[in-house]
């Protein structure tokens, strides 16, 4: 009971509380909560910790999380019911458009710097940050891998499975294949805006290392949905020579090297 | 005078004393106070630290591990002082009036 009501504590000490206010906040109720008598009159953690709230650093904290959270939201989400002004409207169909990876720079770039400043680094080691990590790694190679055997026969891929049968939707002669294709591309990157706000929590909460996962999880975003919209883009000025599409590629592996880079800068 | 002046006349008084940790000023303010809510005595402590009158360092305690110690600032001498002066000044008023 003491050790769930302590963990509940150091959470809202360390989201509502600069740094070392939260660390010398906790330090002390480590004491108090020992004590039997002192324990079983004290208030929820919540409570205990919103009059010590200094309105100027913690309204600071908000602002840098609503936009990080918006950076990788508003991203991850436009491709889908939700986002779909962003994603036709605003990012005018997002190819060629560096909207989209202009904002996953900013929420990347305000994390490693909000983290490096104001970042409790916990003395424990957390094992699901590695294993997010390595996992974030396979995905994303796994989604590359995908594009490429795609991309060596588009045509071959289209007509594996024939045509949306009439109950999945209206019938636009469209490939179930590419549909799929599609879907999966887009709700990855809704995946992974989920994945990256919570890991966004549990930096300030817990461990700023799990600001890692952020960074990696903005770049194993970024590559589907680019994927997405070279699949989805009217754009009839391509040059379709052999292997076009491997520049295209490249470009996804180098998004993502430099997510690999970020998380690295962030584990330091 | 209000309450929250004279729970941090308090904590004042007994960090001239000497150097204490938290949980003791706490237990000893809980004693004198026990309606209370902890929360906010301890919110008047940290609120000490934030404007300068009393600091934090890590102490050794022959029997445990490191330990959180509080200590009044110059700054915070001078608060004491205040405060002392306004709870006199207050005291003597009451008594004037009868109010023993």
């Amino acid at each position: 009971m003491k050790k769930d009501y302590m963990t509940r504590l150091e959470r809202w000490a360390r989201w509502m509380l600069p740094r070392q206010e939260a660390e010398d906040v906790i330090a002390d109720y480590r004491d108090i909560v020992a004590d039997e008598e002192l324990f079983r009159e004290l208030d929820t953690p919540q409570n205990v910790i919103k009059p010590l709230v200094q309105k100027r650093p913690y309204y600071a904290w908000l602002a840098a999380f609503i936009l990080m959270a918006a950076c990788i939201l508003t991203l991850g989400f436009s491709p889908t019911a939700i986002g779909y002004y962003f994603w036709f409207a605003y990012f005018d169909s997002w190819h060629g458009n560096h909207l989209g990876p202009a904002a996953a720079v900013l929420g990347a770039v305000l994390t490693l710097v909000w983290f490096r400043w104001q970042g409790f680094k916990s003395e424990k080691h957390s094992k699901a940050v590695p294993i997010l990590l390595a996992v974030l790694v396979v995905w994303t190679g796994g989604i590359m891998l995908v594009f490429y055997l795609v991309m060596r026969d588009p045509v071959g891929f289209s007509e594996a499975l024939g045509q949306v049968p009439s109950w999945i939707g209206p019938d636009r002669m469209e490939s179930l294949s590419n549909r799929i294709l599609n879907a999966f591309l887009a709700y990855s990157g809704v995946l992974m805006a989920l994945l990256g706000t919570f890991a966004l929590v549990r930096a300030r909460t817990q461990d700023r290392r799990w600001a890692a996962v952020y960074v990696l999880a903005i770049a194993s975003m970024l590559v589907p949905l680019e994927m997405l919209a070279l699949f989805t883009c009217m754009d009839l000025s391509f040059d379709i020579t052999t292997a076009w599409y491997l520049p295209y590629l490249g470009q996804y592996a180098a998004i993502f090297a430099v997510g690999m880079v970020g998380a690295g800068v962030v584990l330091c | 005078m209000l309450k929250k002046d004279l729970i941090e006349l308090c904590l004042l008084h007994l960090l001239s004393q000497g150097d204490q940790y938290g949980y003791d000023l706490l237990r000893r303010l809980h004693a004198a106070f026990p309606d209370t809510q902890k929360s906010a005595v301890y919110a008047i402590l940290r609120g000490l630290s934030r404007e300068g009158s009393s600091e934090q360092y890590m102490g050794k305690t022959s029997d445990g591990p490191a330990r959180k110690y509080y200590r009044l600032t110059d700054h915070g001498m001078a608060v004491y002082g205040d405060r002392l002066k306004q709870w006199r000044a207050l005291t003597a008023a009451l008594e004037e009036l009868g109010i023993k």
